[in-house]
């Protein structure tokens, strides 16, 4: 037995499940969509162990990627909803970023 | 009586082609891959492992997000049960025996003579049903206070970036290096043997 996927994943898995089919995104086309995600990050957790000798990778990004592919033509977002999204990410982007480079200077 | 053996059936049909689409595309992928591959003797076991996961996987999040629980629901989770069970005590278990039952899907569990349970496969079994069903009414939980698509873009973009870090660099590479940890917060997939 193997530990590869975390619970974190599944309760993402679950907020984009629960989110399309609340908002009617359709809920046949995101758990294909979603699942198929999950597998390939499955595979390349594998595949990157075997290769790499890599523990673990984030499952999390192929999904977002799914999700967002699957229902991008549902998901518009208004030009202040988009500024939000990219604001955010940058706030987020930057604080992860000056996290990592904290530890690796070894000032953490 | 009819109708509902027929509404199953039509259920569990579609399950199956799911299982079925949803396998075929990920050999397509790991047969697009431009990578070396591994030594032959690992590639059984290790695409196999692979296999029942997502097959497992697909079938659990089929059971736990569907609105409609009916008994068809029921009889693929048992079904998810005895193939994830059978995938963690499959050792000497021809490979085309369990092909056959994971390309079937959920639906098709390994024949019982295959199976040799145990209880430390149950015990890990029901901490994975336990682990995904507490993440999964989690989910719904959140999901419930979202009010419009918009918020589902910004949780999408927000939660990769932090599952790159945590991963990278982050608490969940600290995790990763601890047995207790893994044990409690990770979910162990039946790797059949070689592969693990």
């Amino acid at each position: 037995m193997i530990p590869i996927i975390g619970v974190g994943d599944f309760l993402f898995l679950s907020i984009f499940l629960v989110g399309a089919v609340k908002f009617g995104l359709g809920q046949r086309r995101n758990l294909v969509a979603l699942s198929s995600a999950f597998a390939v990050g499955i595979a390349c957790t594998l595949l990157a162990e075997v290769f790499f000798s890599l523990r673990g990778l984030p499952a999390l990004p192929f999904m977002c990627v799914a999700f967002l592919l699957a229902n991008r033509s549902q998901l518009r977002l208004t030009p202040k909803e988009l500024c939000a999204v990219v604001k955010v990410s940058v706030m987020f982007a930057g604080f992860f970023a000056a996290l990592g480079l904290a530890k690796a200077l070894h000032l953490l | 009586m009819s109708e509902l053996l027929e509404n199953g059936a039509t259920t569990l049909g579609r399950r199956c082609l799911c299982s079925a689409g949803w396998t075929a595309a990920f050999l397509l992928f790991l047969a697009l891959t431009p990578l070396k591959l591994p030594p032959w003797a690992a590639l059984p076991a290790l695409y196999l492992t692979a296999v029942v996961g997502a097959c497992g996987t697909a079938g659990l999040l089929s059971c736990f997000t569907r609105t409609d629980r009916d008994w068809s629901n029921l009889l693929v989770g048992v079904c998810v049960c005895a193939l994830l069970i059978g995938g963690a005590n499959c050792e000497a278990v021809s490979r085309w025996v369990a092909w056959a039952s994971t390309q079937g899907g959920a639906a098709l569990p390994l024949p019982s003579t295959t199976l040799r349970f145990s209880l430390n496969a149950l015990l890990v079994l029901a901490t994975n049903v336990f682990l995904v069903g507490a993440a999964v009414c989690g989910g719904e939980l959140v999901a419930k206070g979202l009010r419009a698509p918009s918020y589902l873009v910004m949780a999408a973009v927000v939660a990769a970036i932090a599952d790159t870090f945590s991963v990278s660099v982050g608490p969940t590479s600290k995790l990763a290096g601890s047995e207790t940890a893994l044990r409690h917060l990770a979910l162990h997939w039946p790797a059949s043997a070689g592969a693990a």
